[in-house]
């Protein structure tokens, strides 16, 4: 029979699925009150507090900044050997300076002592690169970007290396230096060597720490021109052989780091520091 | 049923509080940063400033040293060669400390920057400090082992900051995104 004062029982709906199991809706935490409530509200019933769509977790956020500080520290350990294997070849420099009878240093010792220390700032960062693994992904850029940044790169380097040749020359004349001429190509295997030791391994080896490891990790944590302008610093820090040159290698640094930036890979600045190695090397073994 | 009064409220989310507490000890960490790079740059700055005002002196120093050198061999310094070498001397010498003197003004500059820019502060703090030991160094191989616990209390300290910094502005972002707190009228 029927009760006029309570629903019809059983539901007068032959399609009504009162007989199949009841979904409870989703309950989550409040972020507040610490009550559970039901996912699908978008107020908490007991302190009004407005509900996100996920509790915001503490512990998740300290794990992934633990990893990003993990990251970075380990390539601030790389820097600085690199910097320990800068120190002591410039030790060493130092020591036959004193002990030698001319003041210049032979070509080949030269070139024996910049390949020494290239092959194992080689080896340290392979190393970095395999135990610090694969960097972040980013997003992709646009194909018009990617083309303005190879187009204005050009003309960028050329204004880099004007600030470069022309602040060494004052520097020298403010000085009262006259550079002596390091490079003197006896042979064709020296001049190769040369290029492969200043030219190649510097865009290939130094851009792959500083443009491509050391910019992943700080990416995770810093703003892009951000940076930018730190591993500007870090580049131009890492060249402690050349104390007076640092000013410039900044500016270089801030251009690779852009170009980097606007392209969204690693080609970009390394043929850019070759290039850059390269017209550097010439002017100064005069062949313009 | 009755329903505890909006206003007072405690707050039972035990995440949250364990979040506000890591946030107050990156915090302590923070000011141990920025009272390290504001010491180092401050000591930085005097010491070279001194070093910058004397540096004529030790030029001088140097030159009668080299002087002495070139008679003791049984020659005599050409006066030109002399005076071209005191302002290459000079020169390099004012260029040195006055490099460190600004160097002294950038820690200064990232140890009150550490609140605002946690992260680039002290990773760019640690990457000049431990750069700047490592140049002098290169100039000067005594200046290694000069006060070398103290280096190595910075440098750990900083290393440490930085871990901080990193959680601290993570947590800051967390934050930043949460959702209003505003109860309605």
């Amino acid at each position: 029979m029927n009760d006029p004062f309570r629903p019809s029982w059983p539901p007068p709906d032959k399609d009504s699925t009162w007989d199949q199991p009841t979904v409870l809706p989703e309950v989550v935490a409040c972020w507040r009150c610490g009550k559970e409530v039901s996912a699908e509200i978008s107020r908490c019933p007991y302190c009004a507090a407005t509900l996100a769509q996920e509790p915001v977790s503490h512990l998740k956020e300290t794990a992934a900044s633990d990893g990003d500080a993990k990251t970075l520290t380990r390539l601030l350990v790389f820097f600085v050997a690199m910097l320990c294997v800068s120190l002591f070849a410039g030790m060493v420099g130092h020591f036959e300076a004193r002990t030698a009878t001319h003041r210049l240093p032979d070509s080949k010792q030269l070139l024996l002592r910049i390949g020494w220390l290239e092959a194992i700032d080689t080896v340290l960062v392979l190393t970095a690169w395999m135990w610090v693994g694969m960097r972040r992904r980013e997003p992709r850029h646009s194909w018009l970007r990617c083309i303005s940044a190879w187009m204005l790169s050009l003309p960028a380097l050329a204004l880099t290396l004007l600030v470069n040749l022309s602040y060494h020359q004052w520097l020298w004349r403010w000085l009262a230096v006259v550079p002596h001429e390091m490079i003197r190509f006896h042979s064709e295997w020296l001049m190769a060597f040369w290029v492969i030791a200043i030219c190649f391994q510097p865009a290939v080896i130094e851009e792959l720490f500083f443009r491509y490891l050391m910019f992943g990790a700080l990416r995770s944590v810093m703003a892009g021109h951000t940076v930018v302008w730190v591993t500007a610093a870090m580049f131009a820090l890492a060249h402690i052989g050349v104390p007076l040159s640092m000013p410039v290698l900044f500016v270089v640094g801030i251009l690779l780091g852009y170009a980097r930036l606007a392209s969204g890979n690693i080609c970009l600045p390394m043929i850019l520091h070759f290039l850059h190695n390269a017209i550097v090397t010439a002017f100064n073994a005069n062949v313009f | 049923m009755s329903l505890e009064p909006i206003s007072g409220v405690p707050s039972h989310n035990l995440a949250s509080n364990l979040g506000n507490l890591a946030q107050v000890a990156r915090k302590k960490q923070l000011n141990v940063a920025r009272n390290i790079l504001i010491i180092v740059g401050i000591l930085t700055l005097i010491g070279n400033g001194l070093c910058f005002a004397n540096a004529k002196k030790e030029t001088e120093q140097v030159v009668q040293k080299e002087i002495r050198d070139v008679q003791a061999r049984g020659q005599q310094p050409d006066p030109v060669s002399v005076v071209n070498e005191r302002t290459h001397i000079l020169r390099f010498c004012k260029i040195i400390y006055g490099s460190a003197i600004g160097l002294g003004v950038v820690f200064v500059v990232l140890g009150f920057s550490v609140r605002s820019f946690p992260v680039p502060s002290t990773v760019l703090g640690l990457v000049l400090y431990i750069s700047g030991v490592a140049i002098f160094g290169y100039l000067s191989s005594a200046t290694l082992i000069q006060g070398i616990v103290f280096k190595v209390i910075i440098v750990v300290a900083l290393i440490r900051s930085i871990q901080a910094a990193i959680a601290y502005q993570k947590g800051m972002d967390a934050t930043s995104f949460e959702p209003s707190s505003e109860i309605p009228a």
